[in-house]
């Protein structure tokens, strides 16, 4: 009978999870949030702070709660509000009712507790999971992608749990206080000693964490191996998903071979012994200790279960996929573009012919060449020397290719792949590429055209010196030597004209070889007679004309001018702008998450004030907009209710769009890798222009006091004045506007405001109007001369 | 009256237009009115042989009260008109007794009403908009002042023949005020509050020029001697100023 009912329990929880939307993941969809928005994410965080602590304060003998727990539940409500209104908390969805599955398989000896907790993923492509002292789990997308299977997870949460249970988080803070105050109780001569105090800790509490966990998941059916082997995962979480000897060819075509320069002859070894490194100043103890620590309690654990799935093994792979799916979206998405490549390599072993999975690999070329291009490559990856195992070699390949090589090596692969996907966001990808292989790295058409024609010629020559790297290797024309000369008297001048025959030959040979090595004029060598080709390179070359003569006839005309002039001209045109300001002709824009951050010098971030005065900025927004005759929509996840959830997609989308724009420099005109989910977006809100906009306030002890008091004294009619100006408080506030359009990736606004004085709702008011009559007003269509 | 009736046609017709056009100003709104009460201490007979607590003794408080219109212009333009008006009490130094042949006034002060025309132009400071925010303005006027006794009479007295009890000497104030001319210079900042009103806090500092005020350096005599010491005073009185008021951010 007991049979029976886990064997009802297990079916009905696998078709409950399964049942949901099942994702096609040829033309994979990125997970969204569904159902209704839960109440973690709709009450404020100062009401959650105030209910805290009157729980807080009913939990304790004399009914009081300390300065530090206050702090304490008054910064995570705060900390932990923000992650959850970013966006990349997921609800509702496939891997989310995953976990809270297993979950509660976990917890089903305990279910007041189960009551207690909430468990949401995190889209993140670390591995990772962390629990709150609100009662809230946090899974990454990037551990689950790891797992190998369901009862690792099952440990995982339950570890989590016994954080919660202990009151981990907080009992940390408070201690941490105590060390880091010089307290009486813990007086350490150094920081040293109060980071190692702090530390050790720490290490202890994860360590009683890995106990419990260990205890509870003994009960529930679950294999205890299991916390044993999740060790191993967090172990080698950072590698990739899997560990694939790295074909190039993916990236060649039948004319275009990649030189063997650009190889590792061996790759280096995965270290197995890394899980003794010293962990002195680490808040978690070494996997060496944890591992020693769940053995010592396993040997005296009895009545553990033998299952690694409670539900099916199928149901574990599919979620563990989808995970893997989500985790090379946010490494690009993070500008982890080798490791999004060598991910998106492996993963597309099993489905090979995912759009979604060549598109990721797309965009993964498309920012490593970018970054090439502009020099920056190593803000985007690590040194190759520090990655071990198989992904080493993409690290090594595509850190030794140069940009122009880089460039077209992506152009080739965003061609193909414009071939079966037309999108505009693939179209713009490839024309980009396409322009900066004309404009930055010289490369034409017409110069692929003659190589190709050299690769035919050295292709069909009827030596072919096999010893040679590929391209090269086919590079042999036979030196024609004129042995039919045998005359038995040879002048001089014969002997000389014959030398210099052959000395020509000699080099003409090696320039060929010289220029077929060149073998990024390969790219497109098998395709060079389709017309969209030539199309694509003509119009590439049409616009870097066009670019060029613009900046040449700016050039020309600062060159005529002297510096009086040009410094003149600067200033006339900052001038201009500061008394007139935009125009810029946009109707509508969206205002994504407009924040609004209260800070003082001593005390911090003041979090309730910050809160209060968000909502009431957001209003502001609303209210000058109608001043403004602008027409908006603003995403402000603090006042969404229950039933918004399409609005709190729409805002994770928009975060992780902006954030990674954010990333990139305007000066490379990068075009961000979300912008395929923005599309919908655009059409549904009607523009493609989203604005990010908030306020940062901060109080401030005057620099300058000493002088302002000295000075009050040689001048003391004034020293009343001077005291009680240096005395005062310094108020600065800075209201930002960043405005992008999601079409080009470009910015309409890129503005800080500074005013010296605190946030003034009359300042903001008038600041934040005429930005918005500066979006707002039609472009002129006359240049203004002097 | 007529001409009244067309001036406010033409300033609301003018508003209606700014209110539905696209345009700079505090919400749209462009025209503001102010009241400002101004004010300053000053010490007319500050030596540095009085030393501290002579300027505690010595020094007086002076008042004026501004009513003003005005318009923001562009971005960072705001011009307006300001009318002043002032009652100020003026002491008579002992240097200016000395001077005019020990003349004082029988009541110790002579009243001085003062009238003042000013257009100003406000320049709003870097990142903020007219017509809120911090301001420098730049103002000239024209000034008019004289005697404020309503026969615009002053009695004096001549302290060297023996003191008050003199015969009293009747001075008769000039049949037109005097005139001079103010330059002025103030930083200040514009506070709105809510949709439409705003605190204006300013401080200044004034320069007369000109005018009547021209006769002061020459002798000294009964004829100038109201001139004089009113014009030495209204310096004084109005070199520096403080102003506080409240506005009507209008339309």
């Amino acid at each position: 009978m007991r049979l029976l009912i886990n064997f009802f329990f297990c079916f009905a929880l696998t078709t409950s999870v399964v049942a949901q939307t099942i994702p096609d993941f040829n033309n994979y969809q990125p997970i969204k949030c569904v159902g209704l928005i839960p109440e973690d994410f709709r009450t404020l965080s100062q009401d959650k702070f105030k209910n805290d602590v009157k729980t807080e304060a009913k939990a304790a003998k004399n009914h009081n709660v300390s300065s530090s727990k206050e702090e304490f539940l008054l910064e995570t409500n705060y900390i932990i509000d923000q992650l959850l209104l970013s966006g990349k908390v997921l609800f509702g969805d496939t891997v989310t009712e995953y976990v809270n599955k297993v979950a509660d398989r976990v917890l089903v000896n305990q279910p007041e507790l189960r009551g207690k907790l909430r468990f949401y993923c995190l889209r993140s492509s670390e591995a990772n999971a962390f629990s709150t002292n609100q009662g809230i789990v946090f899974v990454t997308l990037g551990l689950i992608a790891q797992l190998e299977n369901e009862a690792q997870l099952a440990y995982v949460l339950s570890h989590e749990i016994a954080h919660y249970e202990r009151h981990h988080t907080m009992n940390e803070y408070i201690r941490n206080e105590q060390i880091f105050s010089k307290n009486d109780q813990y007086k350490y001569s150094n920081s040293d000693d109060q980071i190692r105090a702090a530390s050790s800790y720490s290490k202890e509490l994860e360590l009683e964490a890995d106990s419990i966990g260990l205890i509870r998941l003994s009960k529930t059916g679950y294999d205890c191996d299991a916390a044993l082997s999740s060790m191993f995962v967090l172990q080698f979480s950072e590698l990739p998903f899997e560990d694939f000897e790295f074909n190039a060819s993916i990236l060649e075509n039948p004319v275009m071979v990649l030189p063997k320069d650009l190889f590792l002859d061996t790759v280096q070894k995965i270290n197995l012994d890394n899980d003794k490194e010293d962990d002195t100043y680490s808040t978690h103890p070494n996997v060496a200790a944890r591992r020693k620590k769940l053995e010592i309690i396993l040997d005296d654990l009895t009545g553990c279960g033998n299952q690694d799935f409670t539900m099916s093994a199928k149901t574990f792979f599919f979620i563990r996929k989808i995970c893997r799916f989500e985790t090379v979206r946010i490494l690009v998405n993070e500008r982890d573009y080798v490791a999004a490549f060598y991910n998106t390599y492996v993963l597309q072993k099993e489905d090979s012919t995912s759009n979604y999975l060549r598109l990721c690999m797309g965009k993964s070329l498309y920012g490593i060449a970018k970054y090439k291009n502009h020099d920056q490559y190593s803000d985007v990856s690590d040194f190759y020397g520090k990655k071990e195992g198989n992904q080493q070699q993409c690290y090594y390949l595509f850190q030794k290719a140069s940009a122009v090589q880089m460039n077209m090596i992506a152009l080739r692969y965003l061609y193909n792949l414009s071939k079966t996907d037309s999108s505009f966001f693939v179209t713009s990808m490839r024309n980009d590429l396409a322009d900066e292989a004309v404009r930055l790295n010289d490369v034409h058409f017409e110069d692929m055209k003659k190589t190709y024609a050299l690769y035919l010629e050295i292709k069909n020559a009827p030596v072919v010196d096999t010893t040679k790297a590929k391209v090269i290797d086919t590079v042999k024309v036979a030196v024609q030597t004129d042995d039919a000369d045998s005359k038995v008297y040879v002048s001089k001048y014969d002997k000389l004209r014959k030398e210099k025959k052959k000395q020509d030959l000699t080099q003409a040979v090696e320039t060929k070889k010289s220029d077929a090595s060149k073998f990024y004029l390969l790219a497109f060598g098998d395709v060079m007679d389709n017309a969209s080709v030539k199309a694509m390179f003509d119009l590439a070359e049409e616009r870097t004309t066009t670019k060029n003569a613009a900046d040449k006839l700016v050039q020309d005309k600062r060159d005529k001018m002297s510096s009086y002039e040009l410094r003149k001209e600067e200033q006339y045109g900052a001038n201009e702008m500061r008394k007139k300001g935009m125009s810029l002709g946009i109707d509508t824009v969206v205002y994504v998450d407009p924040f609004y951050v209260m800070a003082d010098d001593h005390k911090g971030i003041k979090f309730i004030q910050s809160e209060t005065e968000q909502l009431e900025f957001c209003n502001q927004i609303t209210e000058n907009a109608g001043y403004a005759k602008l027409s908006i929509d603003v995403l402000n996840p603090k006042t969404f209710g229950a039933n918004d959830v399409e609005k709190y997609n729409d805002l994770s989308i928009l975060n992780d769009w902006i954030g990674e724009r954010v990333a990139h420099e305007d000066e490379m005109e990068m075009v961000p890798m979300e912008t395929d989910r923005m599309i919908p977006l655009m059409k549904k809100y009607n523009t493609s222009h989203f604005c990010y906009t908030g306020i940062y306030t901060v109080k401030q002890k005057r620099e300058d006091r000493g002088f302002i008091i000295f000075f009050s004294i040689i001048c003391y009619p004034i020293l009343p004045f001077g005291i009680a100006y240096a005395l005062s408080p310094e108020y600065n506030t800075y209201y930002y506007t960043l405005m992008y359009d999601a079409n080009t990736g470009k910015p309409d606004v890129s503005r800080e405001v500074h005013i010296k004085s605190k946030s003034k709702k009359g300042f903001i008011n008038s600041i934040m109007y005429d930005m918005m009559v500066q979006i707002k007003r039609e472009k002129k269509t006359t240049t203004v001369t002097r | 009256m007529k001409k009244l009736i067309c001036f406010s046609t033409f300033i609301f017709a003018f508003g209606l237009q700014t209110i539905s056009a696209q345009v700079p100003g505090y919400q749209g709104k462009r025209f503001f009115i102010g009241y400002n009460a101004s004010s300053f201490f000053y010490c007319p007979n500050f030596t540095f042989e009085n030393g501290l607590l002579g300027i505690f003794e010595l020094t007086r408080i002076s008042y004026k009260t501004e009513v003003n219109v005005n318009y923001a212009l562009s971005r960072k333009v705001a011009a307006g008109f300001s009318y002043y008006t002032a009652k100020q009490n003026d002491a008579f130094t002992n240097d200016q007794i000395q001077n005019y042949g020990y003349m004082q006034p029988t009541a110790g002060i002579a009243q001085c009403k003062l009238a003042i025309y000013e257009i100003h132009f406000q320049f709003f400071r870097k990142n903020f908009i007219a017509p809120a925010g911090l301001y420098n303005q730049l103002s000239v006027g024209i000034v008019k002042y004289g005697l404020a006794t309503p026969d615009n009479k002053l009695t004096v007295y001549s302290t060297n023949l023996g003191g008050s009890g003199n015969p009293p000497l009747i001075l008769t104030g000039p049949a037109e005020k005097y005139t001079c001319y103010k330059l002025g210079y103030a930083i200040g900042k514009t506070n709105p509050i809510g949709h439409n009103f705003y605190i204006n806090t300013a401080l200044g500092v004034n320069f007369f020029r000109g005018g009547d005020a021209a006769y002061v350096k020459t002798t000294p005599s009964t004829q100038n001697y109201i001139l004089a010491n009113f014009n030495k005073n209204l310096r004084t009185h109005n070199f520096v100023e403080i102003k506080i008021g409240l506005g009507w951010i209008a339309f």
